[in-house]
């Protein structure tokens, strides 16, 4: 098993981000992690990277906790963070450095098919910066990738470079999870979809076992949450 | 060592707007003094040593600033990518100190020059220890005792702040670097303070200096006489200094791993 959340609780001051989760997640598995907004995706991926600590339960990345298995992971936040003064050669530079799996061979190929300007990440549009920072993530050659809508407030034509990048990025020995509200466009990525609502688990399925029932990701979405 | 030079170089990157500004601030200190032009050479003294001590401290005050905008990134969430990377904390403590400490070291030899240009001004001569005393050993010890156990503070409070998500009470980590020290100094006095925080000994000791050569004959001005400067370096001091530092280091790189992201 890649990683998995045993029976994991996280509490932000009175409220529930995440109640009771146990879910497991296997090598070479595309995983879509849908919900509204405040269902818990966000916390869900945020523990699995290793950023937020589990207030009850445990979280592991093969066998040890995601903090100490950082080296394996990419996880790439919602927010629009990147230092402003990054371009793409500062990027590389910087990953380069930080990063032992990064390969320079495999970045270039993406600032090329992801068409990402050669500025300072402060002068490019939200969809570049969002692009760019796909990019540097997609590059590494990790175990788990953990991508925290990577389509949010994108365009059309970058939404769909991201979605082409991460189906050509994928490796049968690694696993991604992608949280998205894009259900319709990213649907046929998934191998399988897990549906959380108010931090608890209200569906985990294999994507191919709802299109044999003649159901969409999507139809599947607004029946479990609408 | 990969890991600590690509951290270096982003400081660099990030930082420089900040370094270049304090180390050409050096222009318009140069400037004010040269502007000091008054009658008597103990006034003239007085009030250019006054002109150095405030630029050493603004200098400190800047440099804290600097390495305190961590702050800002970890709002920003631009600090995740340091943050994940499989680098040990104190590292990332480490160039961000290294590189304030390298800028400070210019920005005190620069205003040891100027202390040298106004004791030449003055009339005095310097023999080449009392000049590398004057333009090295003084600033360096004064980056070392000061600004280094006053910097790693700095992060550590910043890094406290964050990783218990006390970000709105970071208020309380800049009213104390600000308001802290002088406070100190009113309460203690600056000799007072020589003998309980090693690093305020440089503050008296550009004092002293001048008040030295401002006893000196009145025939001193442009008549040509020889000043020694001692060595106020402490070994003691630089040694305490180094452990303290060490360990404040070693603190934040814990609240660094420890920080939820």
């Amino acid at each position: 098993m890649l990683a998995m959340l045993d029976d994991v609780t996280k509490v932000y001051g009175k409220s529930y981000g995440l109640r009771d989760l146990t879910l497991e997640i296997p090598v070479g598995q595309v995983i879509g992690l849908l919900g509204v907004n405040g269902s818990g995706k966000t916390t869900l991926l945020k523990l699995l990277s290793g950023l937020l600590l589990p207030t009850r339960g445990r979280v592991s990345v093969l066998g040890e906790s995601p903090r100490r298995n950082r080296a394996k992971l990419v996880f790439l936040g919602e927010t629009d963070a990147i230092y402003r003064w990054t371009s793409p050669t500062d990027a590389e530079r910087l990953m380069s450095g930080l990063y032992p799996d990064f390969s320079l061979q495999c970045y270039r190929t993406l600032l090329d098919s992801l068409q990402i300007p050669m500025r300072r990440a402060g002068a490019m549009s939200k969809g570049e910066r969002a692009r760019l920072r796909l990019a540097m993530a997609l590059a590494r050659e990790a175990s788990l990738y953990i991508l925290d809508e990577p389509l949010g407030g994108i365009d059309l034509v970058s939404r769909e470079r991201i979605l082409q990048s991460i189906v050509g990025q994928w490796r049968a020995d690694a696993s991604i999870i992608l949280s998205t509200h894009a259900v319709a466009e990213a649907e046929g990525l998934f191998d399988r979809v897990v549906f959380l609502r108010e931090g608890i688990l209200a569906l985990d399925a294999l994507a191919e076992e709802l299109r044999e029932r003649g159901e969409s990701v999507r139809s599947t979405f607004l029946e479990v949450l609408g | 060592m990969k890991g600590l030079r690509t951290l270096l170089w982003k400081e660099y990157r990030s930082s420089r707007g900040w370094a270049l500004g304090l180390i050409g601030s050096l222009g318009l200190w140069t400037w004010i003094v040269m502007m000091i032009n008054n009658e008597g050479i103990e006034d003239r003294l007085a009030l250019r040593s006054l002109v150095i001590s405030v630029a050493f401290a603004i200098g400190v005050i800047v440099l804290s600033f600097m390495v305190g905008r961590l702050h800002a990134e970890i709002r920003r969430d631009e600090h995740r990518v340091l943050l994940l990377a499989p680098i040990p904390g104190y590292l990332h403590v480490l160039a961000r100190l290294v590189f304030a400490l390298v800028v400070g070291l210019v920005y005190a030899i620069g205003l040891g020059i100027l202390v040298w240009w106004i004791f030449l001004q003055a009339g005095a001569h310097l023999d080449a220890a009392s000049i590398v005393q004057l333009v090295a050993a003084f600033p360096a010890f004064g980056v070392v005792t000061l600004l280094m156990p006053t910097l790693a503070w700095v992060l550590l409070l910043v890094l406290f702040t964050s990783a218990y998500r006390l970000s709105r009470l970071s208020w309380i980590a800049v009213i104390m670097i600000c308001v802290g020290t002088p406070v100190s100094l009113i309460y203690r006095g600056l000799m007072g303070l020589e003998h309980h925080l090693p690093g305020w000994v440089v503050a008296p000791g550009i004092t002293g200096f001048f008040d030295r050569l401002a006893g000196v004959p009145s025939q001193g001005e442009g008549s040509g006489w020889m000043m020694v400067v001692p060595g106020i370096v402490h070994y003691g001091d630089i040694l305490g200094m180094l452990i303290l530092t060490g360990l404040i280091v070693f603190l934040a790189g814990r609240l660094w791993e420890e920080m939820e992201g």
